[in-house]
């Protein structure tokens, strides 16, 4: 259209007319694309960060789920911390859950991959095999079977029967082995963190292990000092991942112990009394000042690990 | 631009779409007092109660033409969880089933309707079911839930089993310390790896029975109503029992919440343990069907005062929803279902002994009756006409004190606390529960 006037005004007028028109029209498109971005922009607006905010205002209440929130300051959060003995239960719980079950898992899902990475025949099999129980593990069928697994008459004691320890011991009903058992289904489910550890392994460049070897360097040597560097930022983004999903167990600990955290607290998974005091006991106020406490503990473990990281983690680029 | 302006159009209609799809769906209304529309019941049960439903809704059309109920069930413990968000979202269903002992919250925090008025204008008749049964439905004085299923746990023993340790049977009137003497000659006859009895120190249905015993009431106005002794004597009685091997390990209380095939009863295990009515043939199916026994007998539970009984009812019923839109016919439903003889038959005491006297004599009466359900009634209606039955209102907070007794039970019994330690813990936790 520019170009067919009849104005005396000079040509430049019509490069700054044509640019103005992509700009309506990328506008529009600006336009078309936030609003079929829409429903995820109100999917995480409702549905994540209304709730989000709302618990926060909740956390203040006392709020029994079923009446009017009514503020209470920070009632909940005093309780909490000076007359709530099963607060630190669980948070003691959840802190040994993670602090053993999360290096395990790494180090587990680590030697594997290593093993799996030399070469063997058949690895697509394997890796499936291994990956399986990342699936199924944190499943309610699972929960329900390990619980008979690890009973008095279970399957864990007929295998100690088979080598000749008879034993009648519940390893889930007694407190000083019910969480361990649940560390082992954690651990179980390796599979996840081992196929990124052996993708991990593919990147180590074979001619730094080749020079380590010509410099007489041995396996355990070049292990530690070629392929592990190099592999520290997956190593950490393992312990990570894994530190986040151990904050957030909860399936596991609630079919085990039928709801209840037991036997005597022992399985009591912060999520897991949280969600006690919120559905069981109707303290709504409470069960969200529990989550604010869980997000703020959550928060302060994984700023240590960046912490840590900025020491142990090697990133080649730097 | 030509393809610039359907893709905004498109955008638009789909975002419309979206939102509009949030909207409910617009339901056929009747006039207020008129039976006729639709409503919804939930329940919680298995495939084969909702046969027995299905079968109660078919006979409630047949009788109310042009109403339709849509029933919506689920496992007990999601079923109660699914309750709770519900009643915030102020979606109840119109007919919804509740339990003497979980449905005080929701009565006193407004999400049931007070069925006073539909008692009293006769859409509701409760003339056939006893003041102490209607009782446990009430809440702040008002009634919110009509009974349609009775529960006592008496104590339930394997008779097999028993005899062969040549102790006898429970004698009748027998009191707390003759049950503890029972025990512990049944235990010191028994196999290595079987025990005289379930654990019941941490089970808050059996303190009930214990408290309720004593002639004490177990709540009042400011919480707890029997003096901390009568715990501090019931947990030292339990530990007592646990610790001499006489009851099972408490590594197996889980067992006994589980389903009801692998209780240590169930299994063999144990000789005795508390049960609800219904599940006393439950047990004796389960133990006929792996040659561990014939019979599960039943004694009422011991008394520690004369004329107090320890034989506690419960109750499973039937509320309405305080925002349904259709109170009529739901109030039609309740009615039917408790008391409409054909009802009755469909349902055949699934969830709970019916309480009615005529309602039970439909249920001897009728051939079809399977003879585990004719026993319940008959026991139920032994402990009535012998009034050996111990009328109790549960107030909010039950949910609460049901998880803590069993959490300080365990305690105890594992080493980690001592009694007098719990005994304050029981009672500090109920001060909040119930204020």
């Amino acid at each position: 259209m520019a170009s067919t006037t009849t104005s005396h005004r000079p040509a430049p007028s019509a490069p700054t007319d044509m640019p103005g028109r992509r700009r309506s029209g990328r506008r529009r498109d600006d336009v078309a694309g936030y609003l079929f971005l829409t429903p995820w922009l109100l999917g995480i607006v409702l549905i994540v960060g209304g709730p989000v905010l709302a618990s926060l205002y909740l956390s203040f209440t006392d709020y029994s789920i079923l009446g009017v929130p009514r503020l209470s300051g920070l009632d909940n959060y005093v309780r909490m911390l000076t007359d709530d003995p099963r607060f630190w239960t669980s948070l003691g719980v959840t802190l040994t859950y993670l602090f053993v079950s999360v290096p395990l898992v790494v180090v587990f899902a680590l030697l594997l991959a290593l093993v799996l990475d030399r070469g063997v025949r058949g690895l697509p099999l394997y890796r499936a095999v291994f990956y399986l129980p990342s699936l199924i593990g944190g499943s309610v069928a699972i929960a329900i079977l390990w619980r008979s697994v690890f009973g008095g008459d279970g399957l864990f004691n007929a295998g100690l029967g088979l080598v000749g320890i008879d034993t009648d011991f519940s390893w889930i009903g007694t407190p000083d082995s019910a969480l361990g058992t649940l560390i082992v289904l954690n651990v179980w489910q390796f599979g996840a963190p081992m196929l990124i550890f052996l993708a991990g392994l593919r990147q180590v460049p074979p001619e730094l292990q080749e020079a380590a070897r010509i410099d007489g360097a041995g396996a355990v040597r070049r292990f530690l000092s070629v392929t592990l560097p190099i592999l520290s930022p997956i190593i950490f983004f393992n312990v990570l991942m894994s530190t986040v999903n151990a904050f957030q167990a909860f399936n596991t600990a609630y079919i085990v112990s039928n709801g209840t955290g037991g036997p005597a607290n022992s399985t009591l998974f912060f999520t897991l009394y949280l969600y006690q005091r919120g559905f069981t006991n109707f303290e709504m106020g409470y069960a969200s000042a529990l989550g604010w406490a869980l997000l703020l503990v959550a928060a302060g473990v994984t700023a240590l690990l960046f912490l840590a990281s900025r020491r142990f983690v090697f990133y080649g680029d730097r | 631009m030509g393809t610039r302006a359907p893709r905004t159009w498109i955008a638009v209609i789909a975002l419309t779409t979206l939102l509009t799809g949030c909207g409910s769906a617009v339901e056929q209304q009747t006039a207020p007092g008129e039976i006729g529309g639709s409503v919804d019941y939930g329940y919680w049960g298995n495939p084969s109660r909702a046969e027995r439903v299905a079968a109660v809704v078919e006979g409630f059309r047949s009788v109310h033409p042009g109403t339709r109920v849509s029933s919506q069930v689920g496992a007990y413990q999601s079923y109660i969880e699914r309750l709770t968000v519900r009643a915030a979202g102020r979606d109840l269903p119109c007919v919804t089933s509740m339990q003497s002992t979980f449905f005080a919250p929701y009565a006193t925090q407004g999400a049931l309707l007070p069925l006073d008025d539909l008692i009293a204008d006769g859409s509701i008749d409760v003339s056939d079911i006893p003041e102490d049964v209607l009782e446990s439905g009430m809440a702040e004085g008002r009634q919110f839930m009509i009974p349609t299923g009775s529960y006592v746990r008496p104590v339930a023993y394997n008779a097999d089993l028993l005899a062969s340790t040549g102790v006898g049977p429970p004698p009748p009137g027998w009191d707390w310390a003759g049950y503890e003497q029972w025990l512990r000659a049944i235990d010191a006859r028994l196999p290595e790896g079987v025990y005289a009895t379930e654990i019941e120190g941490s089970n808050l249905m059996s303190l009930f029975s214990f408290v309720a015993s004593h002639d004490q009431e177990f709540f009042d106005d400011d919480g707890l109503g029997f003096p901390p002794e009568l715990l501090r004597e019931w947990f030292a009685m339990w530990e007592g029992l646990t610790r001499d091997g006489v009851s099972v390990p408490a590594s197996m209380i889980p067992d006994q919440t589980n389903n009801m095939e692998s209780t240590p009863m169930a299994r063999g295990v144990a000789v005795a343990g508390t049960k609800d009515i219904p599940h006393l043939t439950i047990h004796e199916r389960v133990l006929q069907s792996s040659g561990l026994g014939d019979e599960v007998a039943w004694a009422t539970n011991p008394v520690a005062v004369p004329g107090a009984s320890g034989n506690v009812i419960g109750s499973n019923g039937l509320a309405i929803s305080a925002d349904c839109d259709n109170v009529a016919t739901s109030a039609a439903f309740i009615d039917y279902f408790a008391n409409d003889p054909a009802a009755i038959s469909a349902y055949q005491s699934d969830n709970g002994v019916v309480p009615g006297s005529r309602s039970q004599q439909v249920l001897l009466d009728d051939a079809d009756t399977p003879e585990g359900v004719q026993r319940s009634v008959r026991v139920l209606r032994e402990l009535s006409e012998d009034s050996d039955i111990a009328s109790m209102t549960y107030p909010q907070g039950i949910q609460i004190l049901t998880g803590e007794l069993r959490r300080l039970f365990e305690d105890i019994a594992f080493g980690r606390t001592d009694i007098d330690t719990a005994v304050e813990s029981f009672y500090a936790e109920a001060r909040q529960a119930l204020s």
